[in-house]
């Protein structure tokens, strides 16, 4: 499996999905797992070239029958427990 | 040696895509990345800036032509001009942004106002509208970049310790506050909604139809808010006596009307990918130093961070705002009230007016939500109107699509100031 590319993905793909990205990276490299993260909107991500789209549940609700990779339901994007969880629980599914 | 230092001020620091570039590479040597991602991030900020600045002249381009049958209909009208500010001021830009976030650091160490301001985009959007407010004042050199700086670093410190209480009101917690230029509006809506509403009717136990939620995705409300804009506009040229096809120089209706509506959504969608190209590595590096400098200290995020607090609130903030913007832009536009023409502020009417609904919705319920987002309808429109006056000469255009908020509130104190001094 080459690299894991993931995607946050907020309404603009400017703000709150790049806190979202760096809080997935924190996470990352607290738990030493490789993998490429970037931002996207909601209006073109399902077009973007991913392995898996971190979002949050109303936006979810909007892409979960178009997108092509697995979504990831992030209620809170302001909860690192929560964000640590589902990178874990993502990763471990790939196993 | 001359020969050098000639290349280094105009080609390196000169070059806006240069310099924003410059800050990627440092950010990303900070966070210590393989030499591969470095190069990456500082290539794709360079190609951002390009981007970003494409995305700022179609959708200028796309309502300037509403602009051109408002000017035509009223002689009285000022014709906006327009400068490239993002092209021709990248570096002050970049200066004003990194002496901004610098002094906003040292506050949040040494004062009790911890706040950092870490909203990507709007770390480029207010150096952008301030440099604009005192280019158009006529400033330039050091005093357009101090001048710029210093309401930068005020806004960036003032603004997430006021939206803080009112942050704290909507979530219950105090670990964040919020970076926008809702600001305005959220303390207009705080203040009506206290008044006027009682918040133990909330509008999120209202039953709300899902069919309304294609309105969330913002390009396509503003695109049919902009082909709205263009029929009443062509309208309005005929009930004058003119022929929209001769002023705005068209052979096929249909397909003029049709072009500028997609092409005003493609200019929306190709600006969001250049800012966020533009912001992707310097922000995290921001992020990363505010963390090391600052103990404690709260992020000041982007609005949408609470809109799953009250989506209904959402909903409810864009929807009255939009009508009652739109309502006033008619009434304004027939008294003559402007020196140009203001377009409804679809955008405004769902970041910064919704945000303000959700806010609203805290301190006053269904009631004071509504009253709320009709009052902040009718603010942003004036703030707009007399924004006019401050950017003309420079981003009117751009300001007819975003402004309405802060960045009109914010730009024309500046303006003012400016015009004192230059």
């Amino acid at each position: 499996m080459g690299e894991i590319k993931i995607q946050a993905v907020c309404g603009f793909g400017c703000g709150s999905s790049l806190f979202l990205r760096i809080k997935i990276d924190n996470v990352l490299s607290a738990h030493g797992l490789k993998a490429r993260t970037f931002c996207g909107d909601v209006g073109t991500c399902c077009s973007a070239d991913c392995d898996v789209i971190f979002i949050s549940a109303e936006l979810g609700e909007r892409i979960k029958d178009r997108a092509k990779v697995p979504i990831v339901i992030i209620n809170n994007f302001m909860d690192d427990k929560e964000v640590s969880e589902k990178v874990l629980a993502y990763f471990d599914t790939l196993k | 040696m001359k020969a050098v230092l000639d290349f280094i001020v105009n080609e390196i620091f000169g070059q806006g895509a240069i310099f924003l570039s410059l800050i990627a590479l440092i950010g990303l040597l900070l966070q210590k990345k393989s030499a591969s991602e470095v190069i990456r991030g500082t290539f794709m900020t360079a190609i951002g800036y390009f981007v970003l600045n494409a995305g700022v002249e179609f959708v200028s381009g796309a309502v300037s032509d509403i602009s051109k049958a408002f000017t035509t209909m009223m002689p009285q009208a000022v014709a906006s001009k327009s400068v490239d500010i993002g092209a021709d001021y990248g570096t002050q830009i970049g200066i004003v942004m990194i002496i901004g976030f610098a002094i906003n650091l040292i506050f949040a160490r040494f004062t009790k106002w911890k706040t950092v301001f870490l909203t990507g985009h709007m770390l480029y959007w207010f150096p952008f509208v301030f440099i604009a407010a005192g280019v158009d004042a006529g400033l330039s050199g050091a005093k357009l970049i101090i001048l710029a700086a210093l309401f930068t670093a005020v806004y960036m410190i003032v603004a997430p310790n006021l939206m803080r209480p009112l942050v704290k009101k909507v979530t219950g917690t105090d670990s964040f506050s919020i970076a926008h230029p809702t600001t305005t509006l959220s303390l207009i809506a705080a203040g009506v909604a206290k008044v006027t509403g009682d918040p133990k009717k909330s509008t999120e136990d209202l039953k709300f139809p899902k069919g309304l939620n294609f309105l969330r995705e913002v390009s396509i409300t503003g695109s049919i808010v902009i082909l709205l804009t263009y029929l009443v506009m062509s309208l309005l040229l005929k009930l004058n006596g003119y022929s929209p096809a001769e002023v705005l120089d068209y052979d096929r209706a249909f397909t003029y009307y049709f072009t500028k509506t997609i092409k005003f959504g493609m200019g929306v969608t190709v600006m969001l990918l250049g800012v966020r190209m533009l912001i992707a590595e310097i922000v995290p590096a921001f992020q990363g130093i505010a963390t090391k400098v600052v103990p404690g200290a709260i992020p000041a995020l982007d609005c949408p961070v609470i809109f799953n607090m009250a989506p209904n609130a959402l909903l409810i903030g864009f929807i009255c705002a939009l009508a009652t913007s739109t309502v006033t832009i008619l009434i304004c536009t027939a008294l003559n009230a402007f020196p140009t023409v203001v377009i409804p502020l679809a955008f405004t009417c769902f970041f910064e007016a919704g945000c303000a609904a959700i806010v609203a919705n805290a301190y006053g319920g269904v009631r004071g939500c509504i009253i709320a987002s009709i009052v902040n309808g009718i603010a942003m429109v004036l703030l707009v109107g007399f924004g006019a006056y401050f950017f003309n000469n420079t981003i009117q255009g751009w300001m007819l699509v975003y402004g309405g908020q802060d960045f009109s509130l914010w730009g024309i104190l500046e303006g003012l100031i400016a015009k004192l001094i230059a």
